[in-house]
């Protein structure tokens, strides 16, 4: 008897852990099928009740903006939605309907979510007339004053917008609420977006063409060519004659697919990066969104167009075509060299094809 | 062991006064503190646990045969955070100003130790009728805990009670009832005389057997 159990020890030992593994898997599913069938329902629940409220909240949000008109711009008694080049913005308007200014609606992170505001700004889009914060998810007692501190709000007012918001530690004209100063930032940031867009909307400018100059030294103006699929700019001096180019190129960066759009400037041969410039981008505030910082952009400039660059981590090497990356900003910064790689060889192969345009 | 269980009527009448969630079991101290300003927000904070603490409740007596034990608080958080969130997405739609004036506290309810505590001290544990009423009787409870605060505080800070003006014109609002400090105050005051009557209750019960 002790030989066959010994005999048969090993071939039973394998046979029970192939079972016990078998068993662990079921029970995996055995023990959590509650929770995922729960979750799947709250789920749809959740879905059904966003999709079924969520007119009624917005329309809500709506009626409180038009509210707030009167306080957001003096004189304005009532507000009336409109379009401006995509743009949603609400006119104010006096007694006897004359616009006497304009609310606009920014939004942007603050320090724990999302924060929505509204922005007065005079007939002429000169000053600001007034703040207010629609909806916010800072930290009751600190970041929340932004709302709850009306003085603090206030101080927006009266600020002209010709020149962007910041808080005084940072060199700016507001004051910051003590313990919140993300927030306060963030506040800055969001109004002078907002009217950022808000003023190109107003001019109906074509944006990209106006900063060719910004990635081309000596660009006065661009002219709107479709190359490979891409939107590229000749860059033109002052007289008319060609110096460079500019590429409208978007990719994929951290926050998701095609969420950088660079401006690409490049010499006149298309041999060498003339300057770079970040239109739009998703990346993570204060760590990817470095990738605008002109420092860090400025090392593109003479690079060889010709050779796809290289991120390193390290100090690049002088006359190699590496790229330092941001620390705490890997990601983004790679991606900012992919997109670069990518437009440029997708620009030279439609170069080849077009004869005409070649340079 | 059966007669050692309280009934559905003495799981409600618990609640209310012997087994309170402010005054005797001091759960949900953030939202006794937090929005007891005014008669409303109280009033719409508790008809939001009543709602939720209700449904989790329910639910959570409905499915007691199939939770697993270690599993059963993400199951309970789960359920509770759902049910929170339609609250929460409701009064943003109803009662617009009411949720901004009650801002990060409604989907605070998610970590309210009352709801948690009740799916795991009793719905987990009674059937589903037991479970309705315990939920009733403890949101019965804590309304009456805040309606008690809010009572005193908007009376004291504001003149006003539910919004309606009960004090003459001679009266002078105490500021400070409506900050944070009014309501620590408020609540450990009304704690202490809550105590103190209990424990002469106590006493004579004590004497007389």
């Amino acid at each position: 008897m002790d030989d066959t159990e010994a005999g048969r020890r090993p071939d039973a030992g394998a046979a029970g852990k192939v079972m016990q593994k078998e068993k662990q898997k079921s029970n995996y599913l055995a023990q959590g099928w509650l929770v995922l069938l729960l979750a799947g329902g709250f789920a749809a629940a959740l879905a059904a009740v966003q999709v079924s409220l969520s007119g009624r909240i917005e329309q809500n949000k709506e009626n409180e903006t038009l509210g707030r008109i009167g306080e957001l711009v003096p004189g304005a008694i009532a507000g009336r939605k409109t379009d401006i080049n995509g743009m949603t913005a609400y006119e104010a308007l006096d007694a006897g309907g004359k616009r006497v200014g304009w609310v606009i609606k920014g939004s942007g992170q603050g320090y724990s979510d999302v924060i929505e505001l509204l922005i007065g700004v005079d007939a002429e889009v000169q000053k600001i007339t007034g703040l207010y914060v629609l909806e916010h998810k800072e930290t009751p007692g600190l970041g929340s004053k932004i709302r709850d501190d009306a003085d603090w709000a206030r101080q927006f007012a009266g600020k002209p917008v010709a020149e962007p918001l910041g808080v005084v530690k940072d060199g700016g004209q507001i004051a910051s609420i003590a313990s919140a100063t993300i927030s306060s930032r963030s506040v800055c940031q969001i109004v002078n977006n907002a009217i950022k867009q808000f003023k190109n909307a107003m001019a109906g400018r074509d944006t990209e063409a106006e900063r060719v100059g910004d990635v081309v030294p000596g660009a006065a103006g661009g002219r709107k060519l479709s190359v490979a699929g891409m939107t590229v700019y000749e860059a033109l001096d002052e007289s008319g004659a060609i110096i460079g180019w500019a590429v409208v190129a978007a990719g994929d960066g951290y926050a998701g697919e095609d969420s950088i759009v660079l401006l690409i400037g490049l010499d006149a041969a298309a041999e060498k990066i003339a300057g770079l410039t970040v239109l739009s981008h998703g990346e993570t505030p204060r760590l990817g969104d470095r990738i605008c910082e002109q420092a860090w952009l400025r090392q593109f400039k003479g690079k060889d167009a010709n050779r796809p660059l290289k991120p390193t981590k390290s100090v690049p090497r002088a006359g190699s075509n590496e790229i330092e990356v941001i620390s705490g900003a890997t990601v983004s910064s790679r991606s900012v060299c992919r997109i670069v790689n990518e437009a440029t060889a997708r620009l030279k192969g439609g170069f080849g094809k077009t004869t005409g345009t070649a340079p | 062991m059966a007669k050692d269980e309280p009934t559905p009527l003495e799981r409600f009448i618990r609640g209310i006064l012997p087994e309170n969630p402010v005054y005797r079991q001091l759960l949900g101290m953030c939202p006794t503190l937090a929005v007891t300003a005014s008669m409303k927000a109280a009033m719409t904070m508790s008809g939001a646990v009543l709602f939720v603490l209700f449904c989790a409740n329910v639910l959570t007596s409905l499915i007691r045969h199939l939770l697993k034990p270690h599993l059963r608080i993400l199951v309970f958080t789960l359920t509770i955070a759902a049910f929170v969130t339609i609250a929460d997405r409701f009064l943003a739609a109803y009662m617009y100003e009411m949720s901004k004036q009650l801002g990060p506290y409604v989907p605070l309810i998610i970590v309210n130790c009352i709801i948690i505590c009740r799916c795991e001290v009793c719905a987990s544990k009674q059937p589903v009728l037991t479970a309705a009423t315990d939920a009733l009787g403890q949101s019965v409870g804590f309304a009456l805990g805040l309606a008690s605060i809010a009572s005193v505080r908007e009376i004291l800070g504001s003149g006003e009670w539910f919004g309606l003006a009960v004090m003459g014109d001679w009266w002078i609002d105490w500021g400070i009832m409506i900050l944070p400090p009014g309501a620590f105050i408020t609540l450990g005051l009304l704690l202490g005389t809550a105590n103190w009557i209990g424990s002469g209750r106590a006493k004579r019960g004590a004497r007389e057997s």
